[in-house]
């Protein structure tokens, strides 16, 4: 084995490998970032699924459709 | 539609990121099993106060079987709005409560968390009490 080929085996193949590693390491971390910063800029709306009928309430007793907002608060921190 | 209000880093909170969009979706879906009700999240500017937010509840597919929880981290403002179907399960003081908690949590600085612990408590508050045969038929 030449000098050249060894000193290229014993100092390539720790730093092929240790390059490796804190790619596999890093590489969630990387996601992440990417993820949570690309799709800011806008209000967000988040909803459920429609509502469940509500078996044990007539239908008389529901709202009119043009009623909507039926109570609820405001709050400031 | 793009998530998260960007002016939130401003009011000290944490931004909405992808795993709490994906987190507060399933909250979302597990108060609605829970209390039988549309849930709704809005996180963005509210102009207007309330009435951006009673607005917003408007829009909405089933407003009157749904609760609208609306944030605007800018203005650290929170809105909840309860539907008219909802109040009857859903009153001011239990929604008094929820906002508490969850502007507690605000305060600290974690607009996910706050969310997730309001937006369940609220479905433990609205949801009816089970009726026998009428919820589970034989």
């Amino acid at each position: 084995m030449s000098p050249v080929l060894a000193v290229g085996l014993f100092l390539g193949v720790p730093i092929t490998l240790g390059i490796i590693l804190y790619a596999l390491v890093s590489a969630p971390m990387w996601l992440r970032s990417a993820s949570g910063t690309g799709e800011e800029g806008g209000p967000l709306l988040l909803t459920s699924p429609r509502p469940l009928p509500d078996p044990s309430r007539l239908p008389s007793e529901l709202a009119p459709a043009g009623s909507l907002a039926g109570g609820g608060v405001s709050a400031r921190w | 539609m793009p998530g998260g209000d960007p002016t939130a880093i401003e009011s000290g909170l944490s931004p909405i990121t992808q795993a709490d969009r994906r987190s507060l979706q399933g909250v979302l879906e597990k108060a609605r099993t829970i209390s039988g009700f549309g849930f709704a999240l809005y996180v963005g500017p509210l102009p207007d106060g309330r009435g951006s937010a009673i607005a917003e509840h408007g829009a909405l597919q089933d407003p009157a079987s749904t609760v609208l929880v609306a944030v605007s981290p800018t203005a650290r403002q929170l809105e909840i709005v309860v539907g008219v179907n909802v109040a009857v399960d859903l009153d001011d003081r239990a929604c008094e409560l929820a906002a508490l908690s969850m502007t507690s949590s605000f305060a600290a600085g974690d607009l996910a968390a706050g969310l997730r612990e309001g937006i369940v408590m609220l479905a433990e508050h609205a949801r009816h009490p089970r009726v026998l045969h009428l919820d589970d038929p034989a």
